[in-house]
């Protein structure tokens, strides 16, 4: 058998181009789905649209009916049980005569709601620097990467000044009880960072380690993940459907921002043990959240307003998910892999999260 | 009650109609490799450009970005658990089996990937364009069709 000769990048292309127009021609109108029926479709509900292209001739016939609308079912029952969980925790702007936190009406939307809605942002973020610098110092290579924080000491200390923060905010506010159940459970945090701190004192530290700084590093991520079901919870307890969708947009953007670095984490796991099944199989469970994320956020967002900072913000993402891609598969590009976690922690999901800030404030 | 969305420009919409669906149908199909869900894609971008009419400057332009969104989003769901599609063309037809080949490796091609080439070797689209429609900087769309043609040219020779 001979090896194939490795054709150019130009050869490449004119292949591509050739086969592109050879198959675009299986949709040409001479083609296998020409079909002179009148338009066989209306929008849900009715409407001019279908109405006006009814009226085409030469219109094909669309065999699939929507399916990204979210069911409205499942939608409801989740809602009352958020609802019926949450206390009835369910305001928004208007109902001010039992609040006495401060209320700021806005344009319709009240500011005290939005700043709610973001609140978890800074402590979701100061725990994933917690995490990042926790593992890798686990791991013995604080010195070998840049870390969002110098070290340990002040990554908590960062922590603890972003829950007070938060505390004060959600404290007395309509959002306490969804909230005050995470701040009741930061006893895991001081108990975690308690068995830590053996590891972090070992002079010994080295990749050898990895299996405690996955532990470490999952356990660090329960306690974001409960943060922002709780930010999700508040976000349907949200009566006014532009302010909930927002605020659920807002939801994923901040799980995105956290998954993302996590599996940013395992690229680099797989990398340091390329033949630990393990760290592979984390590496395959994070692709697929993060995947997943993905397209919950893509589907929810569309047809509103944080659509197209969705869109953007998930383009910026593929590239990560390239990456763990290839680690799945073995290859591993560790600066490439820097490029994509970098562009993400830059461009991605801090702007997507201004953006919808910025039309959250505006109402 | 009457929608104020209707009125003169419906004869401006049956012409944006007309002139783009078979185009539009193609593009959606290359990037899905499927008739059925082309259609359905193409359809809700024009039911889109229908709902934000009045607003919309070039018809044409707000077409294929939202049609490439939708095909993305569509990857998306499918990429979560759908068989690939068959690499046969319509039935009775032969096509050169170098055009087989490379149909079978598109569809091995991350989806921003795969998008990326579409745009740039069937639409002929300029590299800003494509990261404008896409929704991604330039570099990255630059990237991605690097990468997507070393990647074709390893998977050619293996």
């Amino acid at each position: 058998m001979t090896d194939r000769p490795t054709p150019t990048l130009d050869e490449v292309e004119d292949r591509l181009r050739r086969t592109f127009a050879t198959r675009a021609d299986d949709m040409s109108p001479g083609g296998i789905m020409r079909d002179d029926t009148a338009l066989d479709v209306r929008p849900p509900g009715g409407g001019l649209a279908g109405d006006r292209m009814q009226s085409f001739p030469g219109a094909p016939k669309l065999p699939i009916r929507h399916q990204r609308r979210r069911p409205l079912v499942a939608a409801a029952a989740a809602l009352l049980l958020v609802a019926a969980a949450a206390g009835a925790v369910v305001w928004a702007g208007g109902d001010g005569d039992s609040d006495d936190s401060g209320d700021v009406a806005a344009g319709g939307a009240s500011t005290t709601t939005v700043g709610l809605v973001v609140a978890p942002r800074d402590v979701a973020v100061a725990l994933q620097s917690e995490r990042t610098v926790a593992t890798m110092t686990v791991l013995g290579l604080e010195d070998a990467i840049a870390l969002p924080a110098a070290d340990t000491v002040v990554a908590r200390g960062d922590t603890d000044a972003a829950i007070s923060a938060f505390a004060e905010v959600v404290a007395a506010s309509p959002a306490a009880d969804v909230y005050q159940s995470w701040l009741d459970s930061l006893d895991a945090l001081a108990g975690l960072r308690s068995d830590l701190d053996p590891d972090l004192a070992d002079p010994d530290r080295n990749l050898d380690d990895l299996d405690t700084a996955v532990v470490v590093s999952d356990r660090y991520s329960q306690l974001i993940d409960d943060l922002l079901d709780a930010q999700a919870v508040f976000a349907l307890s949200i009566d006014d459907p532009g302010l909930r969708a927002g605020a659920e947009a807002y939801g994923r953007g901040l799980a995105l921002q956290v998954g993302s670095d996590r599996l940013f984490e395992a690229v680099v796991f797989a990398q340091l043990t390329p033949l630990s099944t393990t760290t592979v199989a984390e590496l395959s469970r994070w692709h697929l959240t993060v995947q997943r994320q993905l397209e919950t956020l893509a589907a929810q967002t569309m047809g509103t307003p944080y659509e197209d900072a969705a869109a953007t913000a998930v383009s910026e993402a593929a590239g990560l998910v390239e990456v763990a891609e290839a680690a799945i598969e073995g290859e591993v590009d560790v600066p490439v892999a820097f490029d994509a976690r970098d562009q993400l922690a830059a461009e991605a999901w801090p702007v997507f999260l201004d953006r919808v800030e910025a039309l959250l404030a505006t109402g | 009650m009457a929608d104020t969305r209707a009125g003169p420009d419906s004869e401006a919409f049956e012409r944006v109609y007309r002139s783009e669906r078979d185009r539009l149908r193609r593009v959606a199909y290359l990037m899905t490799r499927r008739h059925d869900v082309a259609d359905e894609l193409v359809h809700d971008a024009f039911e889109r450009l229908h709902q934000r009419w009045e607003t919309v400057e070039v018809p044409p332009a707000f077409l294929r970005t939202t049609l490439v969104r939708l095909c993305l989003t569509w990857r998306d769901r499918a990429a979560m658990g759908a068989a690939r599609e068959p690499r046969s063309g319509p039935a009775g037809r032969v096509d050169p089996p170098e055009i087989d080949e490379m149909w079978d490796l598109l569809a091995r091609l991350p989806r921003e990937q795969h998008v990326a080439l579409v745009l740039r070797f069937y639409e002929d689209l300029p590299v800003d364009e494509i990261a404008r429609v896409m929704g991604c900087r330039p570099s990255t769309a630059r990237t991605r069709i690097h990468r997507a043609l070393t990647r074709l040219r390893e998977e050619m020779t293996s």
